[in-house]
């Protein structure tokens, strides 16, 4: 069996997407499924640090989320449930980013149209890269397209070659 | 593994090579690839099918055998092409999947042939519910397609309400001003009964079914139709052994798309779904220049899993994305001249036992009816067969099959969601639904993804989806399954 990282369903040996989430149950870190097959969801929490709240305990509540770039900063109030993709607009656009980062220059730093999402939940904040061209990396560390990976306080968030950090209030 | 692979190829020979040419020809190769020299797996593979290359070529029994089975399947029309989601079964010690994408694909010759006769009846409902704006630009449209008949094609057509008239029987089409009087005039009055309309209408393709191929019959309607559903299917069931192939062409929200599916696909066919009524002149029009175009009006398979295996979902991707139930004979639609048939399966395979060496998945064969009245069918034996191996394996299923289900995935969320609510199981929908709505909007498909959010709303208000959001979804996340989709977006701008 394989465990979805994202929602915890289970799925035959040999699947490739979840059934319950539609999460791509390969490509996360690149590892293949026979290794993954072996690790324990506590493993998982482990190597994944996947912030450990629990239900009786909530999160301390994020109010806001502040996009902190080399001199200026944008600040994104925020709520659970919310959904925001982080991008850049350029003329004759259809789909459009609700973040435009071509401000910060997005465009000279390679920074897809659509090119990541940051969700909010009650389990905390959390990044997927939306299969941009130049990847999205994470306190230096590259993440897999289409991949969730929470995020803490202060991260550094590479969008291509464009970097910020990540602030919760 | 491709068992397809012309041994002549391997060697490096010509098709007349000598013994002499083909011993030599086999050390040299099999120096380059013996497991000692490469110590890789894969070279080990390789060297197997070297191995056996030359067994069969340097018997010249066995080599006559293979040179006359190389001769019939170069003289096909067509290539069968099969693509594995893993080059090897692991042994594990629990079930497993695996999925094979077969393509049909026809040679360059084929896309010379001129093209074919069309044997069509036009089934219309003419029920009260049609009036106006629908009718209107169904009319305009049939007249629009008149103008694309050729001499050699046959026409009938047919309106139904809760009966059916024969309005222009199956005929050589000769008197384009009286049948355009015959299309205005059609009124309409009355209730929908589907059996009405598809019985009138099978009976007018039947005419020529014997001596003409290529028989379809296209349904045009927007209503349900009330308790005559499983005579409908049986209808369906004999056309399909008359050779008939049944199309149904659904506009605006209140036809039961279940049950379309069900009465063409039993015929190899899909339901259509018609947002708009303005869209119905492209669908017709596009319709019959498919029906121009094919090469094979029906290509069937018969396909036996073996022990181990079960048959678990069958999707046909490409030219008509459609969901397929197994069986032992499953009618796959048909064949276009200057594109692919690409279906895609899910099987199932148990715990084999600890030597398997290699599993022979399935095995059948395809059966092929070209259009085309001077070329009669034929048939191809297919042999689905994977090597075994120990775990573990790493892997990337090949891109055609990974990209294929990333969007069947989302599609079976929503089949799945749809379950639910008849299950009355509220909470399971909403987060199959929510996981869909989140998956299409990573996936830059916004506008469908509003679509499910809406849906979300209506389940949380009236425990219900609304009758167009289903279809919005349904046919909207099918569309993407094509290689290279066109977007809600784009298609609507």
């Amino acid at each position: 069996m394989i465990t979805c990282p994202y929602c915890t369903h289970k799925e035959l040996e040999g699947a490739i997407f979840c059934s319950q989430c539609g999460t791509d149950l390969l490509r996360r870190d690149g590892k293949p499924t026979s290794e993954v097959h072996h690790v324990t969801e506590d493993q998982q929490a482990q190597t994944k640090q996947i912030p450990t709240y629990t239900e009786d305990e909530p999160p301390r509540s994020i109010q806001q989320l502040t996009l902190r770039f080399h001199q200026e900063e944008k600040n994104l109030p925020v709520h659970v449930g919310m959904e925001i993709t982080l991008g850049r607009i350029s003329p004759g656009q259809s789909i459009l980013p609700d973040v435009d980062l071509a401000p910060y220059g997005a465009y000279e730093a390679g920074v897809s149209r659509i090119h990541a999402k940051l969700s909010v939940s009650k389990n905390g904040i959390s990044l997927m890269d939306l299969g941009s061209a130049n990847g999205t990396r994470v306190n230096g560390k590259k993440i897999a397209p289409r991949t969730v990976c929470w995020l803490h306080d202060q991260d550094e968030i590479s969008l291509g070659k464009l970097k910020f950090h990540i602030q919760f209030t | 593994m491709n068992a397809e692979r012309n041994y002549y190829e391997l060697l490096n020979l010509p098709p007349d090579a000598t013994a002499e040419q083909i011993r030599r020809a086999f050390h040299k190769i099999a120096l380059q690839h013996h497991p000692d020299v490469t110590k890789t797996p894969e070279s080990n593979e390789l060297f197997l099918l070297i191995k056996e290359a030359y067994e069969v070529l340097i018997d010249p029994q066995k080599r006559s055998i293979y040179d006359q089975e190389l001769r019939e399947r170069q003289l096909q029309p067509i290539e069968l092409n099969f693509v594995f989601s893993r080059p090897k079964i692991p042994l594990i010690q629990e079930e497993q999947l695996i999925y094979v994408l077969m393509e049909t694909i026809p040679k360059e010759a084929v896309k010379q042939t001129p093209p074919p006769a069309v044997n069509l009846c036009l089934v219309i409902d003419r029920s009260t519910s049609m009036q106006g704006k629908r009718m209107d630009m169904l009319k305009a449209a049939v007249i629009k397609m008149l103008d694309l008949l050729q001499p050699d094609d046959i026409l009938a057509l047919v309106s139904f309400s809760d009966r059916a008239e024969v309005l222009l029987p199956a005929e050589r089409f000769t008197h384009p001003k009286i049948i355009h009087g015959q299309i205005r005039g059609i009124q309409t009055s009355g209730a929908t009964e589907i059996y009405q309309g598809l019985e009138a209408g099978i009976k007018e393709v039947k005419r020529n079914a014997q001596r003409m191929t290529n028989n379809h019959l296209f349904l045009f309607t927007d209503g349900r139709t009330y308790g005559d559903e499983e005579r409908c299917l049986q209808l369906a069931e004999a056309a399909r052994q008359d050779g008939i192939i049944i199309h149904a062409i659904g506009i605006g929200e209140d036809w039961n798309d279940e049950f379309f599916d069900q009465l063409t696909s039993h015929t190899g066919s899909h339901a259509v779904y018609i947002q708009h009524p303005k869209d119905i002149s492209r669908e017709l029009l596009g319709k019959f220049h498919a029906l121009k175009n094919i090469y094979a009006d029906r290509v069937s398979l018969n396909l036996i899993p073996q022990p181990w295996v079960k048959t678990r979902a069958i999707f046909r991707l490409t030219p008509n994305p459609a969901s397929i139930l197994p069986g032992e004979r499953i009618e796959l639609g048909f064949l276009p001249r200057e594109d692919r048939l690409g279906v895609l399966f899910e099987f199932i395979v148990q715990v084999l036992p600890e030597d398997t060496q290699s599993l022979k998945i399935a095995h059948g064969e395809i059966d092929i009816r070209p259009a085309s009245k001077t070329e009669s069918r034929f048939s191809l034996p297919l042999h689905l067969q994977l090597p075994c191996s120990h775990p573990p394996l790493d892997y990337q299923p090949p891109a055609a099959i990974y990209q294929a289900l990333a969007w069947i995935t989302l599609y079976r969320m929503h089949e799945k969601a749809r379950e639910e609510i008849a299950q009355k199981e509220y909470e399971h929908a909403l987060k199959h639904l929510q996981h869909l709505a989140s998956q299409l909007l990573s996936s830059g498909e916004p506008r469908l993804a509003e679509t499910v959010y809406l849906e979300i709303e209506n389940i949380r208000r009236k425990l219900t989806m609304s009758e167009g959001g289903g279809k919005k979804i349904k046919y909207g996340t099918r569309a993407l399954w094509l290689p290279n989709p066109q977007s809600q977006e784009e298609a609507e701008a």
